[in-house]
């Protein structure tokens, strides 16, 4: 369904909400991110890589922004704390307060536990961090003398989706290092907010074979309208990443 | 004393990385110091660089105007896509990573031990669970056929990051580190002792064993490194 603007986009969602944000860098939706922190919900459940700084940019709200504004109840994301130890992470402090629950996830098992629970499954085993006190309270299984931890698939009610093209029947293209999480966290919600920045085409406009996100798993369609967030200062994020190494 | 102006700089310890890297190999570099190693990689080499973000096959990093912010590395700096470059979804990227395809990976830590187990995730000996930074790296660590850390040999307060055994959660087991780059050479964890395989001119094996608490070996006809 064609929505009209980012602000009906994302009625449906309310306190309590589970949401997955993809982006690694590029590849968030910055503008339906806009919009759900000026609605100014409570009880938020984040699903996402990382928490993300504050943005020099007011136009940009990072996960960091909605839990530094009460919003998020819990987050699970494979970077909950800075990789650095002169700069503390938004989520921090909050966490050693017990203000804020929170799970680390390593980003391969994150992102595939969000695909098991798109693609039907209860979970999966993994070498990964086998002898380590992130696999603690995790099911071990030895298959073929190997051993393997086990994780549980990751539902969510909403995600929210960038997407470079897509056609009015909802089927979505990206672009790049922007695809990361999003093809996965569009499959793995109930419902899926995408918004799109370049103009919505007409059904047939884009070749079957290429579509990366079938329409079947989206919801709800919105453009990036003209004075919308296009290009994000990735610098920005950056140069504040890099005092972080 | 270690005479400073011997010890390797980043850039130094980049190029000394990119020269254990066998040519045709598939190469995963981590945040921080291992992204650098792309500018050093000879475009013949046919080595094929690959981000957890999905990109298969870039070159250098670009600084400068010219960008596109859809091509980055791991640590967000832009990047030139290689001819022939593929892109994958995340769960694909670390579908790929875990088949064992990865060759050689670079990542930092905060310490190495003599067993070849590393820190890197967090800093919480209690909140661990809650509180940590470990992206993709247990992932990569524990698949990728040959590990390098590069980091700095000593923390602010001149800690040696070679330890006997991490105080920190590990990232990876022991066997995990294949070798460790730093300012003072190149380290190989061997169970009871760290091998010096290499050390810059100038720098006597004897003053970095004497500044590192681990057992230190070295053979007699060790390689000086002159960049």
């Amino acid at each position: 369904m064609i929505i009209d603007n980012m602000h009906d986009a994302i009625e449906e969602i309310t306190d309590n909400s589970i949401i997955m944000i993809p982006g690694f860098g590029p590849g968030a939706p910055w503008n339906l991110l806009k919009e759900l922190y000026k609605k100014k919900l409570c009880n938020l459940t984040i699903i996402a890589n990382s928490v993300g700084l504050s943005h020099g940019d007011s136009n940009i709200k990072t996960i960091g922004d909605f839990i530094l504004n009460g919003m998020v109840k819990k987050i699970i994301c494979s970077f909950t704390a800075s990789p650095h130890p002169s700069i503390k992470g938004p989520a921090e402090q909050l966490i050693l307060d017990k203000k804020l629950f929170s799970e680390v996830v390593t980003q391969g098992a994150l992102a595939e536990k969000i695909r098991a629970a798109a693609a039907g499954l209860g979970g999966f085993y993994t070498k990964t961090s086998i002898n380590t006190k992130l696999a603690e309270n995790k099911k071990i299984k030895v298959i073929n003398k190997q051993s393997y931890v086990f994780e549980e698939p990751l539902h969510a009610d909403f995600s929210l989706i960038r997407a470079f093209k897509a056609d009015k029947a909802g089927n979505l293209i990206y672009r790049l290092a922007a695809r990361n999480f999003n093809p996965i966290m569009a499959a793995a919600a109930k419902k899926t907010i995408v918004e799109v920045e370049q103009e919505i085409e007409d059904v047939r406009k884009i070749n079957s074979e290429y579509i990366h996100t079938p329409s079947i798993y989206v919801n709800r369609l919105v453009q990036i309208p003209k004075n919308g967030i296009f290009e994000v200062d990735l610098l920005a994020l950056r140069t504040k990443t890099r005092k972080n190494d | 004393m270690i005479n400073e102006s011997r010890t390797l700089n980043r850039d130094q310890i980049s190029a000394l990385i990119s020269s254990f890297i066998d040519h045709g190999s598939i190469v995963n570099l981590g945040i921080g110091m291992p992204t650098s190693i792309s500018n050093f990689i000879s475009p013949d080499s046919q080595i094929i660089l690959t981000s957890e973000n999905g990109i298969i096959g870039y070159d250098t990093i670009i600084t400068g105007n010219v960008k596109d912010d859809d091509a980055v590395n791991a640590g967000l700096q832009h990047v030139q896509l290689s001819k022939g470059a593929s892109i994958l979804d995340h769960a694909e990227s670390f579908a790929l990573i875990r088949s064992g395809k990865i060759d050689y990976a670079i990542l930092g830590a905060y310490e190495v031990a003599k067993d070849g187990s590393f820190s890197s995730w967090t800093r919480s000996t209690d909140l661990y669970l809650q509180l940590g930074s470990v992206g993709g790296a247990m992932d990569i660590a524990e698949h990728a056929q040959n590990l390098f850390i590069a980091m700095k040999n000593f923390t602010p307060d001149k800690k040696s990051r070679l330890v006997n055994k991490c105080m920190l959660p590990i990232t990876g087991q022991k066997k995990t580190v294949s070798m460790v780059f730093t300012e003072l050479g190149i380290f190989k964890p061997q169970g009871n002792a760290f091998k010096l395989l290499a050390h810059p001119i100038g720098i006597d094996p004897n003053l970095i064993k004497k500044n590192i608490p681990v057992a230190i070996t070295w053979d007699k006809n060790i390689t000086e490194i002159n960049m």
